[in-house]
């Protein structure tokens, strides 16, 4: 397997939305895994909302935990959550700033492992719409699975994602 | 590969600007990573993309300086530049520079405004200089980015470096 980093997968959004996009059969032959979005859900309701993401159709168990430092309409803080049923960024939601979409990276480290796995996302929604939120998340997640991650399913909360979402998939050799 | 080398600069001493021209269309993203130290006062670093300096930009910043404390604020709605953080004056620790990088998504793709996000580090080993900062952008403008302008309110020390990269996105198949 060559060094570097190297596309595997991309999807991007058509004309009507959909309310999910997975990566099946991830290839387990390089190192670490890294995950790209541009995201806008379709609620016209407004504002930022979440993009949840699971391993190996893992979703909705007590799996995943999660450590956040948050910048949230210039207030920040900070908090935890254990026993989560799943991993998250955000998304723009259709009443933000037109033609903006959120931009979120997931680090999985040494997916093929079968041990605990440890991802590092940074996802922010930016716009200019007063009252809307702007937020900028730095996000460490526990996955407690000890099996290789074969796939990855990212799901939209609100009335799914748009068209020109765009998810990418990267593959990293050492 | 994914990830191109496009063009790097270093700074001159005497010039607080460094721009990225005539970017090549022909990737997905860009990534710019570098490092960077004023040669005079304390200096904060900001983008522009296609040296557009009117008030379109949205931003938003959280940093930290390690006293546990983390300080967070916006560049006001909208602003003319898309703020990163803070690189060294030339009165701070000697051989100090700090490192920082920006990803900006979808740059060709004349359908999205255009997001950026960002990191800088700055660790002085203890001392008010040091910072942590994490920050992000929207440039309310939908055309492709054909240039990247990188600014310090003071001249870039001359080993200040910065880089540009591509990263494309052609890949094997949906995965669907």
């Amino acid at each position: 397997m060559p060094k570097g980093m190297q596309a595997i997968y991309t999807q991007t959004v058509g004309a009507g939305g959909t309310t999910g996009v997975v990566f099946n059969n991830i290839p387990q032959t390089y190192t670490d895994l890294l995950v790209m979005i541009s995201a806008r859900d379709s609620n016209a309701a407004g504002n930022a909302l979440a993009a949840g993401m699971f391993f190996n159709g893992a979703g909705g168990t007590t799996l995943y935990s999660n450590l956040v430092t948050r910048n949230l309409n210039s207030s920040s803080n900070s908090f935890a959550a254990t026993n989560f049923g799943n991993m998250y960024s955000y998304v723009n939601g259709n009443g933000t700033t037109s033609n903006t979409f959120s931009l979120t990276t997931h680090y999985i480290p040494n997916y093929t492992l079968t041990s605990f796995k440890q991802i590092i996302t940074d996802t922010v929604v930016e716009g200019n719409v007063a009252g809307l939120d702007s937020m900028n998340f730095t996000i460490a997640s526990l996955f407690r699975g000890n099996t290789p991650v074969t796939s990855i399913t990212f799901s939209a909360a609100g009335n799914g994602f748009m068209q020109h979402s765009t998810f990418t998939l990267y593959g990293i050799s050492r | 590969m994914t990830m191109h080398f496009i063009e790097s600069q270093n700074g001159t001493g005497s010039s607080g600007t460094i721009v990225f021209n005539n970017i090549p269309q022909t990737f997905t993203h860009l990534q710019i990573r570098g490092i960077a130290r004023s040669v005079g006062i304390g200096s904060q670093l900001y983008t522009r993309l296609n040296s557009d300096g009117g008030s379109n930009y949205a931003t938003h910043h959280m940093y930290t300086d390690g006293s546990g404390s983390v300080v967070s604020g916006s560049g006001g709605a909208p602003t003319t530049v898309n703020l990163i953080g803070s690189i060294p004056a030339s009165t701070d620790l000697a051989n100090l520079y700090c490192s920082f990088i920006v990803d900006i998504a979808d740059y060709t793709n004349t359908n999205k405004n255009k997001v950026t996000k960002s990191i800088l580090s700055l660790d002085a080993n203890g001392g008010s200089v040091q910072q942590l900062w994490t920050a992000s952008s929207v440039w309310m403008n939908t055309a492709a980015v054909t240039s990247v302008t990188i600014v310090a309110n003071a001249s870039f020390a001359t080993l200040s470096n910065i880089q540009l990269y591509g990263i494309v996105s052609n890949p094997i198949a949906t995965g669907a």
